[in-house]
């Protein structure tokens, strides 16, 4: 029956058949031939691709259309006829397409969401070791800041000033759609294809549950092209400190002649005699200032000037019909500014994909990698820690003997004794130790035209080993000098992390009408392990293992975990091309919350209208691309710890009997109705392109309430616990993104800019019990206070108003308590005659106005220049090493401008700096508005000058590209600081801007090379 | 096709099953490491753990708090100034002592919350015990620990601040966490009844003692508390009762503190520390004795001092109280002596005995109170326990008593038995006068009771403290030149302290004290 079939077939095909015919012929572009692209038959699934030489060949029926795509060029069709049928393909104006989103990619054009998307090849020059480092200035409501100079750290990400009271203000970091646990500093740059950071609730939908401030989703490198490429990029550098912003205190002659002018007062109003001679003279070492030069500069004693930096990463690629992969290696060490500081990097990554046949994709990527620190995570930055320890320390005491050794202890008289600073960073050991590995493994499937399945099974698991030790001549701190017992401590930590993701979906079009559906079951645990032992009595310094301890102080072990459990989905519709539609919803459970509360659901919607499609708009010259999106939806948060909805309980342990009994105590207040805290938002945003695409601008007007805040409300200390965790308090977010991209010249030499401008903005509406603020309440120390109907973190304290000059003053204005003539005033804010706590107010804002950043591209044949400049206006930093530096007890050094303190009516100094008189100075050290400055700079960030070396008739090197980058260049700000973006806590979103010191942030110079193979 | 099908329909059983027995277990995490409340607070020894977590929050309230608000405040100690370091920590210490401290003073504000963090455990305790189910003979004593723990808690907060927000049920959630304050009425009937129902349900003292609380400690504390208020007449049988129990001074009063006679015969209440690595040490000798680079001379461990040492200093007026041949002014006060270097810092280089002590020419000499000094071997790692009551302050509070009740006579035995314990070359009191013999029994139990933390209150309860501290500032202006001219104003209101500034701040609920 079926041969009979075919046989009658057979003469209606040949009825049919048309002339068959041989096209064959060469694929240009502007450039060059083009290999690898793709030329179907109209209609059939037949076809070819040109070879490396942009050579094709095919059989095909007279006057068939043939269709030749390729990744970068507009399609281009063209009917089949005689050979030679030559074609030249177009550029594609946006080279990228496909944008990447939650959970698939998606084309640019048809997004409703706000997702900025940049590539990592616009920012390949830049040498820096973390990638977010790479991102700032560059990306329109991501605000990226570098806080401390540490190597391999201190980058602070926050997308449209997203701020949650504990819940962290960290984007989700999302690699390879893998969401990371924890910190992003191990990734390798170089292993990076594209960045897009999604904004918005209807792009961020579909990871509702931990969206609320933003995500990053990082895509890595995969083969792609023809064949195997390898390429080698490396660059080499020194990074230096610069001299502006640097404390300015006094030297040694300044000091002595300072010292003594205060033991002079000492003995002029309060009868002071010297301890140690019982005569009423100066002390010894300050009585002749003329003997001292300059001293020791301590700031300048702990940096290591032209310290170096360099990157090795090697990447093969490999593309072929069923298989390809990329394999990236690198190495990346970047030694401190401050002494006997360095971070390495060991990092490996192989993604490889298998297509055995049309319907199945298999993939399996791995990617470990090891991070040595050397003294990197230690006590460099904070309040008088090492560099805040040492630039108070006194000038005249030498950091190294003047035969080559190093002292222990560094003060002179009536100073605090402390270590020396410099010996301390030299016998630092605080090493750290960090394997990770990431890794997934995915399937999928096409069962149905448009049906597709995909499941993945990914990993990230991290050890962590700490190994530190102080040496008897390196211990203590600030008012404890060495000589102190060695002791050190190993510390451990484990954890893995899977997560295993199910995902369905399903694209149809019908006409008009085109659909994309997901629908998604996902699962996440966690589980980490810590243990640490700390042990003391070494008999030496010589061995800083724990096997020459003799005592151990303290030894434990814990474990903690979490889980996560979540159905997804999410619709994406269009209309012709251009009404779009989105809608997503994504349930999610998480072992964190109380019992009756673990699920949440996240929904959210968005619409877009492409414009320049509709018929007014398709011919218009000059408006090449206009879309109008707007979105709104729920997305949430679960960042805290993992059981604050149960109650806990810890060892309370006694004496009885002369032995040691067993005691237990509830520690921390439950609650059973702990929940997720979820954020509104509305987007409305505005796509342009003009001329082409010459111009194209991109504005968002967003507006955020973040409600149900996971808080712990401060009780009332009577109830016997300090704070129970809540979910109470909502802040308010909003803002304008606005993104520009033009091109100013495209002949010969090519000038491009990319600016974009960032408002953020945000106030409190509600907090805990009675609205009762947060911080501020302390004198010292208790920098900021986030209070309702207020922008959050305000800087909270006294305002300063110079000092009582004459004793008429004096007797007629507010006092404190240990107010006297000469001393400091602060403003009596509530008119009540008396100057205390109840005249504390805000007194500045570390939110800034706006920020920026503007990137200019030049190309000139071979050559290119690029720089970057960013900055940030309208916000405030404070100094908060004031509280030091200016403290006039004679303990520390202090700022030169100290020197002119009041010493009497006659002779009242220069009006800012009140006297000296002992039981008075402590008011002149609580946190005050004359520690607030202006924190507005411009910053050239990055300025590279590369050139491009063509090789020719080489079968083994295809291109070379060297290139010179200055990173940090030039910081133009009125902040006296080194770094105006510098936050002591910058991990807290209620407590930004505080300067206490910070690893210095380095200017640095490379030269680097990229080779081809 | 076939094949893709039956794929298709056992993946979609596998995850039907998957969803099924995951969703329950899975996201019902609780911590491995550390225990929580959901399954505790059931059997007796659970209940046992409990109630020394009430003990342990006794340490909170003999840590610097104590000494600073108890005995410094007095007049019987001061502090060596320092004049290098102005740091607020000291500052706040300082203000104590010179009656300048004021609602941000970090040493009151944790008295306060550390006394409401030991009476959350105890009504815990109380609200869970009813409900378990083991036998009522074992709940007895629970209950009478937890109750007499109480009292102490709040006896303190209410002699130290006044009438306080008065919490007797455990705090569940945030509303349960606002209350106002009380009188000082109502507190001292929760003490009263507290401890009442706690000397019914303790055991009475049994030798050697384990450190737990006794039948004698309650009715120790109840007398005092009869003391505080006038009410000489319910405190007369309780006193008396003390003495029935079986306790006895010990021969030595240097012998009373060693750390080998822990729990003796003479001590009613104290509270336990243990030496060595399991967090139980004490470090109250570090306090007192002088600021120096080393103090190994004095503790025999080497130790530098710099950031602890120098507070409760003997005043000269304490000294000259000490009568000669007391016993106890070598017993409780250490001399060191040494020389002041050019940076200021302070050389020990002898120890001497305080009774009978001059300080030789070109040397500085440093009283401090050595009565916690024993050996040990680790910096700040001490083995002392804490005095709460001892039966020498039984017996001279029952001196006290009986003369109010008018039986001088009766009363001058007591006093007398704790006289030749501290001397026996000490001359007996012979008065009857009610006045004289209560300034004489006062003078006791100044010298006896010595940087135990009792003198401020025996001042306070006896009416003399605005008289005595007066009369002390003018003293301290004239030695001291770097006490300010504002220190040493004592009135009605600061016999008091004020509410802790935060907790002002959280509750609104709460008035201040009246002057802060």
């Amino acid at each position: 029956m079926s041969i009979t079939c075919l046989m009658l077939l057979l003469p209606t095909f040949g009825a049919f058949a048309q002339e068959q015919i041989t096209v064959q012929g060469t694929v240009r572009d502007d450039r060059g031939t083009v290999p690898g692209v793709s030329i179907l038959i109209q209609n059939t699934k037949q076809g070819t691709k040109t070879d490396a030489a942009g050579k094709y060949q095919l059989e095909v029926d007279r006057g068939a259309k043939l269709i030749f795509t390729a990744i970068g060029y507009r399609d281009t069709i063209i009917t089949a006829t005689n050979s030679p049928l030559n074609v030249t393909l177009q550029v594609e104006a946006k080279a990228l397409d496909e944008v990447v989103i939650s959970y698939g990619t998606q084309q640019r054009k048809e997004v409703t969401g706000a997702i900025a998307q940049i590539d990592a090849s616009e920012m390949k020059d830049v040498p820096v070791g973390q990638f977010s480092q790479k991102l700032q200035g560059r990306i329109p409501g991501v605000q990226i800041s570098q806080t401390t100079g540490r190597p391999g750290q201190g980058m602070a990400v926050r997308v449209r000033g997203s701020a949650s009271m504990n819940a962290g203000s960290t984007p989700l970091y999302v690699v390879d759609g893998q969401p990371i646990t924890g910190d992003i500093a191990n990734i390798n740059p170089d292993e990076i294809e594209s960045f897009s950071v999604l904004k918005d609730a209807s792009a961020t939908a579909l990871y509702g549950s931990r969206a609320a401030n933003g995500v990053i989703l990082v895509t890595t490198k995969k083969g792609k092209g023809d064949g195997v490429h390898v390429s080698l990029s490396s660059y080499g550098g020194l990074q230096y400190v610069p001299q502006r912003g640097r404390p300015d205190v006094m030297n040694a002659r300044e000091f002595a002649q300072w010292q003594k002018e205060f033991y002079e007062d000492k003995i002029k109003y309060e009868n002071w005699v010297n301890p140690a001679t019982g005569v009423a003279e100066i002390p010894d070492d300050y009585k002749n200032p003329e003997q001292y030069g300059e001293g020791t500069d301590w700031y300048d004693v702990l940096l290591r000037q032209g310290a170096p930096i360099q990157n090795y990463s090697l990447s093969v690629t490999a593309n072929s019909e069923k298989f390809s992969t990329a394999v990236t290696g690198g190495y990346f060490n970047q030694q401190g500014v401050v002494v006997n500081t360095g971070y390495q990097r060991y990092s490996f990554r192989a993604n490889n994909q298998f297509r055995p046949n049309d319907k199945l994709t298999l993939g399996f990527n791995i990617a470990p990698t090891l991070q040595l620190d050397h003294n990197t995570t230690t006590n460099t930055d904070g309040q008088r820690q090492v560099i805040d320890g040492a630039f108070i320390t006194s000038p005249i005491s030498p950091a190294i003997n003047p035969d080559g050794s190093l002292p222990i202890t560094t003060n002179t008289f009536g100073m605090f004794p402390n270590p020396n600073w410099y010996r301390v960073m030299k016998e630092k050991l605080d090493n750290r130790k960090r394997t990770r590995i990431l890794g997934n493994v995915y399937g999928e499937y096409q069962i149905l035209e448009g049906l597709k399945f995909k499941t993945s099974a990914n990993v990230d698991v991290e050890a962590f080993t700490q190994q530190v030790f102080a040496s008897s001549t390196s211990g203590g701190g600030l008012f404890v000098a060495p000589p102190q017992p060695a002791n050190g401590a190993y510390n451990t930590q484990t954890y893995y992390s899977w997560l295993n993701e199910n995902v369905l979906t399903y694209n149809k079009t019908i006409g008009d009408h085109t659909f994309d559906l997901l629908a998604g079951y996902t699962t996440q645990k966690y589980r980490q392990e810590n243990s640490g032992i700390n042990k003391t009595d070494f008999p030496s310094d010589d061995i800083p293992w724990l096997s020459a301890g003799a005592t151990v102080t303290n030894g434990s072990s814990s474990t903690t975990a979490w889980s996560l459990e979540s159905l997804i989905g999410r619709l994406n519709y269009s209309f012709k091309g251009r009404y779009l539609l989105s809608a997503a919803l994504r349930g999610d459970g998480s072992s964190r919350f109380g019992s009756d509360k673990k699920w949440g659901s996240f929904p959210s919607v968005s619409l877009g209208w492409i414009a320049s499609e509709e018929n007014f708009l398709k011919a218009n010259e000059k408006v090449s691309f206009l879309k109008l999106r707007a979105s709104y939806g729920l997305v949430g948060n679960n960042n805290i710890g993992d059981y604050r909805s149960i109650a806990m309980m810890g060892t309370t342990n006694y004496v009885i009997s002369g032995s040691l009994t067993q005691g237990l105590s509830i520690t921390s207040l439950g609650n059973p109705i702990l929940s997720w805290e979820t954020t509104k938002q509305l987007d409305v945003g505005l796509e342009l392109g003009l001329l082409h695409d010459r111009i194209s601008l991109v504005y968002d007007y967003y507006r955020k309430k973040t409600d149900g805040m996971l808080y712990p409300v401060e009780l009332p200390r009577a109830s016997g616990f300090s704070s129970v965790w809540t979910n109470i308090g909502a802040f308010k977010f909003w803002g304008h993104e606005v993104g520009i991209s033009t091109k100013n010249l495209t002949g010969t030499l090519k000038w491009s800019t990319d600016l974009n401008i960032t408002l953020n903005r945000n106030e409190v509406l509600q907090l805990g019990t009675n609205d009762t603020p947060i911080g501020g309440f302390a004198d010292q120390g208790d920098y900021n206070r986030t209070a309702v109907g207020h922008p959050i973190g305000q800087f909270y304290g006294y305002v300063y108003d110079g000092v009582y000059m004459t004793q008429e003053e004096f007797d007629s204005q507010p006092k404190h308590e240990s107010s006297d003539i000469g001393t400091v005033r602060m403003k009596d804010l509530n008119n009540d005659g008396v100057i205390d706590n109840n005249d504390r107010t805000f007194i500045g804002d570390p939110n800034p106005d706006f920020i920026f950043g503007l990137t200019n591209s030049f190309h000139y044949k071979d050559w290119d220049l690029s720089f970057l400049i960013a900055g940030s206006v309208g916000g405030q930093t404070m100094d908060a090493t004031y509280e030091n530096v200016e403290n006039i007890d004679g303990v520390f050094n202090m700022r030169k401008e100290m020197k002119d303190v009041w010493r009497s009516p006659e002779n009242p100094g220069n009006g800012e700096v009140p006297r000296t008189l002992t039981g008075t100075t402590a008011l002149f050290r609580f946190t005050n508005s004359r520690w607030v400055f202006s924190s507005t700079y411009v910053s050239l960030r990055n300025i590279t000058l590369g050139k491009n070396f063509a090789i020719r008739d080489n079968n083994y090197i295809k291109n070379i590209r060297a290139y010179l980058s200055i990173q940090e260049a030039l910081m133009l700000t009125k902040y006296p600081g080194m770094n105006p973006e510098v936050s002591a806590r910058g991990d807290n979103p209620l407590q930004l801007g505080i300067d206490q010191t910070a690893y210095p942030v380095p200017r640095t110079f490379t030269v680097g090379i990229n080779v081809g193979f | 096709m076939i094949q893709m099908k039956m794929f298709k329909n056992i993946y979609g059983m596998l995850l039907l099953l998957a969803l099924s027995s995951c969703s329950k277990d899975f996201l019902n995490l609780t911590p491995d490491s550390e225990p929580n409340a959901e399954d505790f607070y059931q059997t007796e020894e659970q209940f046992e753990q409990a109630v020394n977590g009430v003990y342990q929050t006794l340490r909170a309230t003999v840590n610097e708090s104590g000494y600073l608000m108890g005995e410094m405040r007095s007049d019987n100690t001061h502090y060596d100034y320092y004049a290098p370091d102005r740091g607020i920590h000291i500052i706040r210490r300082e203000n104590l002592d010179d009656f300048l401290d004021d609602s941000q003073n970090q040493w009151t504000n944790d008295y306060f919350n550390n006394c409401y963090v030991g009476i959350a455990k105890a009504n815990t305790i109380l609200d869970r015990i009813e409900a378990a189910t083991f036998d009522q003979s074992a709940k007895d004593p629970i209950i009478g620990e937890t109750k007499f723990l109480r009292a102490y808690y709040y006896f303190n907060l209410v002699r130290y601040f006044g009438g306080v927000p008065l919490h007797m049920k455990e705090v569940l959630k945030q509303e349960d966490a606002f209350l106002p304050r009380s009188s000082v009425d109502e507190v001292y009937e929760l003490v009263i009844n507290d401890l009442t129902d706690a000397i019914a349900k303790l055991p009475e003292p049994s030798f050697p003692q384990n450190g737990r609380a006794t039948k004698g400690s309650a009715s120790m504390m109840l007398a005092e508390v009869y003391m505080t208020r006038k009410d000489f007449a319910a405190a007369e049988p309780l006193l008396r009762s003390i003495t029935t129990m079986g306790y006895d001074l010990l021969p030595n009063y240097a012998d009373v503190f060693s750390t080998g006679n822990k729990n003796s015969r003479e001590s009613i209440f104290e509270i336990q520390f243990m030496m060595g690595d399991q967090g139980q040490q004490s470090m109250f000798t570090y306090w007192f004795i002088p600021k120096s680079n080393d103090v190994a001379l004095i503790t025999g461990v080497t130790s530098n001092t710099l950031n602890y040492g120098g507070w409760n200093v003997p005043t000269a007026d304490m000294m000259e109280t000490y009568e000669a041949g007391d016993s106890r002014k070598n017993a409780s006060v250490g001399v060191a002596e040494g020389v002041i270097g050019s940076d200021g810092s302070f050389t020990i280089q002898a120890v001497k005995n305080s009774d009978g002590y001059t300080t030789p020419s070109g040397k500085v000499s440093k009283l401090f109170v050595k009565k916690y000094l024993h050996q040990h071997n680790r910096e700040r790692n001490t083995d002392d326990n804490w005095p709460i009551y001892r039966y020498s302050d039984a017996l001279l509070l029952f001196a006290e008593c009986l003369n109010e009740n008018g039986k001088a006579g009766e009363a001058l035995q007591y006093i007398n038995q704790v006289r030749k314990r501290a001397g026996v070359t000490l001359p007996a009191i012979t008065t009857t006068g009610k006045q004289a013999l209560a300034e004489a029994i006062a003078h006791e139990r100044r010298v006896e009771l010595a940087y135990e933390n009792h003198r401020w209150h025996d001042l306070v309860r006896t009416g003399k403290a605005i008289e005595v501290m007066n009369a002390h500032g003018v003293e301290m202006k004239q030695q001291y030149n770097y006490i300010s001219k504002n220190a040493y104003k004592v009135t009605e209101n600061r016999l008091i302290f004020p509410i802790p500034y935060l907790e002002m701040q959280l509750n609104n609920q709460l008035t201040q004290n009246p002057g802060y």
